[in-house]
């Protein structure tokens, strides 16, 4: 390992603060193929935990005999018109799902919702998804969801029926028609839903005196206080990045965490072609993203300069970033003299915030109407305001960013606190929840709790019986999104209708329903309610054909919300007369938190979701897991690390969380997610009354109603224990270590460069690579692909994948699709601690630089169909074979676990099943273990999930990446029934369509004007370990930053000087096969260095 | 210690296990070789269905295309069986006042009761499954009658069973010896569900429609196995 330790940190790549410090953990990854013995079975009390977690999956059990067992062919008894049984079809569908609307086509098998893919038609989605919608699914067939109603009876939940609710909801409203609807009151959720909005509309023209409280755990209402503030009306910011030069991001994740990261991501990407201006000079450029954040996120790590600022900073930073847009700032006369100054990573924390704040400042002019300053909420609605400000005084308001207003602006609602003050007044005795688990989420300084405990009557529409549901009185079951009628409207303006896909499994009905029978409407079904709002969006009656087009196609240009324009009206003082200063010293009584919601379980409502708590989270790769993420220089200041824990205390409360140490966060600053702690979630996400424990850490009390998103002056100490996360950074490494001998031409699994590069230096992708001599023999036997010219095969397509890695932003969405796609089972905590998750694709994530300023490169990982795959050739069995397709097969039959394949397999990809996830386990002990009949019936519900067209694997077999082999059939198979070549198109794998950047191509190489073949003939692709030859059929086009010179790192500009593309033609009379020689010094210096080195004939 | 040593006496007991060897031979050879052979266990397997459709009268007889009841095979993996309103077309049964619907046939049919039954309840017919794959092989009818192979090639003389049977093998070996040299099964699409086609003189050969339309049946696995 000495080389490594030579070669500046600067230059390398590192997965994790252990393979940068060389722990013996990760070393104990690299050195050993599988960690720990496959034997192991799970212990003590969690083995029991792993067991209920496996429970929310089974297999069909298949009898034992010389025959299959009689099969039984229950046709319709009328078959609907046009239904083929078994083909899947797929059905356009709207619905808000964790504060994002979404535009989708639901794939459905025989009337089961099988999958979710994006609505590619759609204006403003642009069929993207992303990891909520993705899981949604599995939320519609969760067997711990509200079964029926409940009422609460002789000092206990009983089960009653909905008709019992109905008489109670009619004397209810005859009651509160008397008091003008005073002593009532209804919780919502910030809803874009308009059938909602109308259905409150009528309640309050009913009972005048009603109280409409909203609650927003998430964003809280700080965007509508800015906007109130500025624009004089309340409005929700639509980006459009595509048209944007330059962006500046203060603490707003647009590409994670904001509520139209979709829209956004796509619209980023568009705006960003690196290959625009190589191809034509005169083209636009691509626009460059500047991040300040205090944390890592997915908007940080696809910025191309980032600088890292604890939130009060970024208050000041935002202030000098005005100071400098009304000086109209002009970096162009100092850009020659600072020429001969450090790279932008040799400076010191300070030296890097004047940098990077002059600079972002001086573009940002520039751009003018073309720049863009987004302001996120964590800043507060006065910087938010002022952002908008910004925006204006640049002339890129309603240009950048136009300000729909938010579908339920129009009600008049109060807060959770007013609300809480009033039940506790006694005003209030009966109280209406549609929001999900508030009193989960509510601040700690606000005890919803109690005065719910008040109320007479409490009524709760809801997914589960969950905290919230546990106060109330009735426990109505909301249904899902798949199994209602509903409506939403995109940010964009365009209505959309939600229509069920399946008749609600467990009795649920949606809020609209139960709202339009208390008021007692003519129409209470959900689709006439839906319909009626959309005739009054529309204004006019929409015909039956004219409704049925809006229904197929999910929108209509003709129902749309307009956006109208805005103008600055707000307060035009400066936010701070502060100077931004860049804390590197560590105070413990002065640490500032930002509270975000979870990659995965969002607000804690997907808690119960086992795909998104296995969900590697998008920069921390933690699974099943909540913790405070610190720089590891505040770690080390405040005397913790990775892994320990730490308290943190504001006034009474103390709060231990364990510490993952990320690097790149700014310091003093403690990034906490909530969501977790749940203590009444179900059986993957904890529940108190079964035994299981929660989930991660409640950060819920020190979350009060002043700093829901941002708490300052927080005070912290280190505690002692230690406490296990399962992250999955440094499962699956590719063996690099191992081979001391390449060391230095396979680190380059990861290419990038910054946008000057690629237009002084075209090739440079393929100039970073390790040099490959072409072989001067030809091999011993014919490879499989070679057959293929030899049998006259040519129109036998050849699938390849390609990657454009400065598309992907890393939201993870593929992760899920591939899971929901391909039967993927969850493991549970413990197993992805010992390595062996199985999801079939993975995000690799990279830092590079230091540990207190580092970029982060990812690159989505699945199996590289390689032609010459390493795998196939030491399996014993043939289990794992390679198609005239060029598509490495496996044939789980066959598969007897050796794991040979896994062993020899350079990318790591390969999934072994240690348990029976899908069977036995579910059989055996799931559900038997659950005694009435009702309870088993319930648990097979989650069985409803699995794709019919992928075998369910069992235990000891290995499985990986197929490029959805299901779907490469289904393509050839149409294209045969309409007597046809298979077309570029016809295939689309589930990762691809769940993209919402469009980073994944996937098609036929073979056809010269298909995407994926144009894709890998572009200047910036590359595949993965070139010199082991094994041609992988995935090939990956570099990451491209467009950042500014005077903000490169000493990476950057010193490829920029000595990269080169004739590299590597220069030796290849002089050594052909001979092995590079790696130890000599100087690493850092990159390909350019070596070479000259060699050149000189260094001697070792 | 001495080395144990069988004594004498067990050696007349070697005869009694080579006789048992032998026999053990014949018996593993016979249930592996012959009683699992799929020729033996799947072939002719003929189970009782509800009503006693006949093929032979329907399809036979009465010469009706498999598409009318199996309307999907060209269109979807599986060929549908029909629903129960298929069968009502011809056989409507008597209305609750005696009435019978002109062109109905066989309307008070005792046979036809569970159908006439589960037109009225709703409820659907239970019919057995005859040719059953294993859960891991995902066959698709629709990728074999476009690319012109018979239903016959797998099914045999339907249009001749009085009560369906299996007639082929439907093993892996079995499949894969047409997906090696398909030609011999192949013939024009229209005439796929005819199943007493000929070529005859003027027809194209197999191998001239293996050319034209691209047929290339792929023997690796992950054709049927995904």
């Amino acid at each position: 390992m000495s080389q490594n330790k030579s070669e500046s940190p600067q230059a390398r790549y590192w997965r994790s603060l252990s393979e940068l410090r060389e722990s013996p953990e990760f070393r104990s990854y690299i050195e050993r193929e599988f960690p720990v013995a496959a034997s192991e079975f799970p212990e003590g009390v969690s083995r029991r935990r792993w067991i209920q977690l496996m429970g929310a999956s089974l297999a069909l059990g298949g009898a034992v005999g010389c025959r299959y067992p009689e099969e039984k062919i229950a046709p319709f008894v009328i078959r609907p018109e046009g239904r083929v049984p078994g083909e899947p079809y797929s059905r356009a569908t709207n619905y808000e799902w964790a504060g994002r609307v979404y535009n989708l086509l639901v794939s459905c098998v025989d009337g089961r919702p099988i999958k979710i893919e994006g609505n590619d038609a759609h204006p403003f989605s642009k069929g993207g998804t992303d990891v909520y919608s993705q899981a949604s699914i599995l939320t519609l067939y969760d067997p711990d969801r509200l079964d029926g109603v409940k009422r609460f009876i002789d000092k206990r939940m009983r089960p009653t029926e909905w008709a019992d609710f109905e008489g109670f909801g009619e004397s209810l409203m005859k009651r509160l028609r008397g008091n003008k609807g005073r002593s009532f009151a209804v919780l919502m959720e910030p809803t874009s839903s308009p059938s909602m909005v109308r259905m409150l509309n009528e309640l309050t023209s009913q009972l005048p005196e009603v109280t409409i409280a909203r609650f927003d755990p998430v964003r809280t209402d700080v965007m509508r206080e800015a906007t109130q503030a500025a624009i004089g009306r309340q409005g929700q910011p639509v980006l459009e990045l595509k048209e944007a030069d330059v962006i500046l991001t203060l603490e707003a994740d647009i590409l994670g965490q904001d509520s139209s990261m979709i829209h956004n991501a796509r619209g980023f990407v568009e705006g960003r072609d690196p290959m625009a201006r190589v191809e034509d000079p005169l083209a636009r450029a691509m626009s460059r993203l500047y991040t300040v954040e205090a944390g890592y996120t997915n908007t940080g790590a696809s910025a191309d300069s980032r600088l890292s600022l604890r939130p009060s900073d970024a208050r000041k930073f935002l202030a000098a970033v005005e100071r400098a847009v009304d000086a109209g700032a002009d970096v162009s006369g100092d850009a020659g003299s600072e020429e001969v100054e450090k790279p932008y990573d040799l400076l010191t924390a300070a030296e890097r915030l004047e940098r990077f704040l002059e600079i972002a400042a001086a573009d940002l002019v520039q751009a003018g109407e073309k720049g863009l300053i987004v302001v996120g909420e964590h800043l507060g609605a006065d910087a938010v305001a002022t952002g908008i400000r910004i925006n204006s005084k640049l002339g890129s308001l309603n240009k950048l960013v136009k300000y729909p207003e938010p579908v339920d602006a129009s009600l008049k609602t109060v807060g959770l606190a007013e609300l809480v003050s009033r039940i506790e007044s006694g005003q209030i005795d009966s109280v209406f929840i549609v929001a999900d688990n508030p009193a989960f989420n509510a601040p700690a300084d606000i005890d919803l709790s109690a005065a719910l405990t008040r109320v007479t009557d409490s009524i709760y529409m809801g997914l589960y019986d969950d905290e919230t549901a546990k106060l109330c009185k009735w426990q109505l079951p909301a249904a899902h999104p798949l199994e209602s009628w509903g409506d939403a409207v995109s940010d964009g303006g365009h209505y959309g209708v939600c229509q069920p896909q399946i008749l609600p499994l467990l009795s649920g009905r949606s809020a609209t329903e139960i709202l339009a029978r208390m008021l007692g409407a003519a129409n209470t079904d959900g689709e006439s309610i839906v319909r009626a709002t959309a005739d009054a969006i529309a204004g006019s009656s929409l015909s039956n054909r004219q409704w049925r087009e809006l229904l197929h196609d999910g929108f209509s240009n003709g129902v749309v919300l307009p956006i109208e324009d805005v103008t600055f009206v707000g307060a035009t003082e400066p936010l701070t007369k502060e100077a931004p200063t860049a804390t590197y010293d560590v105070d413990q009584d002065d640490i500032e938190i930002l509270f975000k919601p979870a990659d995965g379980v969002y607000d804690g409502r997907f808690a119960n979701n086992g795909w998104l708590q296995e969900l590697p989270q998008a920069l921390t790769k933690l699974t099943w897991d909540n913790a405070a993420l610190v720089s590891p220089h505040t770690a080390e200041a405040l005397g913790v690390r990775h892994g320990t824990m730490i308290a943190l205390r504001r006034g009474e409360t103390t709060l231990e969380v364990p510490v993952y140490e990320m690097p790149g966060m700014a310091q003093s600053c403690v990034v906490l997610t909530f969501g977790y702690g749940r203590t009444r979630a179900g059986a993957v996400g904890g529940h108190g009354d079964f035994g299981i424990e929660p989930v991660g850490t409640d950060v819920g009390p020190l979350r009060t109603s002043d700093a829901m998103l941002v708490a300052y002056k927080m005070e912290s100490r280190p505690r002692t224990q230690t406490y296990d996360l399962a992250t999955t950074q440094d499962h699956w490494a590719i063996d690099e270590l191992g081979r001391q001998e390449t060391e230095e031409r396979s680190y380059k699994l990861i290419r990038e460069g910054t946008l000057a590069l690629l237009e002084e230096t075209p090739g440079f992708t393929e100039a970073k690579g390790p040099h490959v001599p072409p072989l001067e023999h030809s091999t011993l036997w014919k490879e499989p692909m070679e057959k293929i010219a030899d049998e006259g095969l040519e129109f036998v397509p050849q699938w390849g994948m390609s990657i454009d890695l400065s598309k992907c932003t890393g939201c993870n969405a593929c992760v899920i699709a591939c899971q929901s796609e391909n039967n993927v089972p969850i493991v549970g905590k413990e197993q992805v601690a010992n390595s062996r998750e199985m999801h079939w694709m993975r995000i690799d994530r990279y830092f590079q630089g230091s540990v207190d300023n580092a970029d982060v490169v990812r690159e989505p990982l699945m199996c590289m169909h390689c032609e010459t795959a390493p795998c196939e050739q030491v399996c014993p069995v043939a289990a794992t074979v390679h198609t005239e397709e060029g598509i490495n097969a496996m044939a789980y039959n066959r598969c007897i676990g050796t794991r040979y394949c896994a062993n020899n397999c350079p990318f790591k990809v390969r999934r072994f099943n240690y348990f029976n996830y899908n069977g036995d386990v579910g059989v055996g002990y799931g559900i038997d273990a659950y005694p009435s009949n009702i309870e088993s019936a319930n648990r097979k519900l989650q069985q409803l999930v699995l794709n019919p067209e992928v075998t369910v694997r069992g235990r000891g077999v290995m499985e990986k990446c197929t490029y959805c082999i299901q779907r490469v059939e289904a393509g050839k198979i149409n294209a045969r029934k309409e007597g046809r070549l298979i077309q570029d198109g016809d295939v689309k794998t589930a990762c691809q369509t769940a993209c919402p950047t469009r980073a994944i191509e996937f098609g036929n190489i073979a056809d010269s004007t298909s995407k994926v073949a144009q894709a890998r003939i572009d200047v910036r692709t590359y595949g993965m370990l070139p010199q082991l030859r094994v041609k992988p059929r995935t090939t990956y086009m570099s990451r491209i930053r467009n950042t500014h010179p005077l903000l490169m790192t000493s990476k950057q500009l010193d490829d920029l000087e000595h990269l080169h593309e004739h590299l590597h033609h220069h030796g290849d009379e002089a050594h052909g096969d001979e092995p590079h020689d790696e130890n000599h010094g100087g690493e850092h210096q990159g390909e350019a260095s070596k070479h000259k080195a060699e050149a000189g004939g260094d001697g070792h | 210690m001495d080395r144990f040593l069988f004594p004498r006496w067990v050696n007349r007991f070697l005869t009694l296990l080579g006789a048992i060897i032998a026999v053990g031979a014949v018996y593993a050879g016979t249930l592996g070789g012959l009683i699992t052979d799929p020729d033996t266990l799947n072939v002719g397997y003929q189970p009782t269905q509800p009503v006693p459709f006949s093929h032979a009268i329907h399809a036979g007889q009465l010469r009706m295309d498999c598409r009318y009841c199996h309307n999907t095979v060209f269109d979807a993996a599986h060929a549908a069986i029909p629903p129960t309103a298929t069968c009502i077309n011809c056989h409507s049964p008597q209305t609750a006042s005696g009435q019978t619907a002109l062109a109905a046939v066989h309307a008070t049919s005792d046979k036809l009761k569970p159908i006439h039954s589960s037109w009225e309840t709703g409820k659907s017919m239970d019919w057995i499954r005859v040719h059953n794959l294993p859960e891991f092989v995902y066959f698709n009818h629709a990728a074999h009658v476009n690319s012109g192979v018979s239903c016959v090639t797998c099914h045999g003389r339907i249009d001749q069973m009085e009560v369906v049977h299996q007639a082929k093998q439907l093993s892996m070996a079995w499949c894969i010896e047409c997906h090696r040299n398909p030609e011999p099964h192949l013939r024009p699409v229209e005439f796929v569900t005819q199943l007493d086609w000929e070529r005859s003189e003027g027809d194209p050969t197999g191998e001239e429609l293996k050319e034209k339309h691209h047929i290339n049946p792929q023997v690796n696995c992950a054709v049927c196995h995904r």
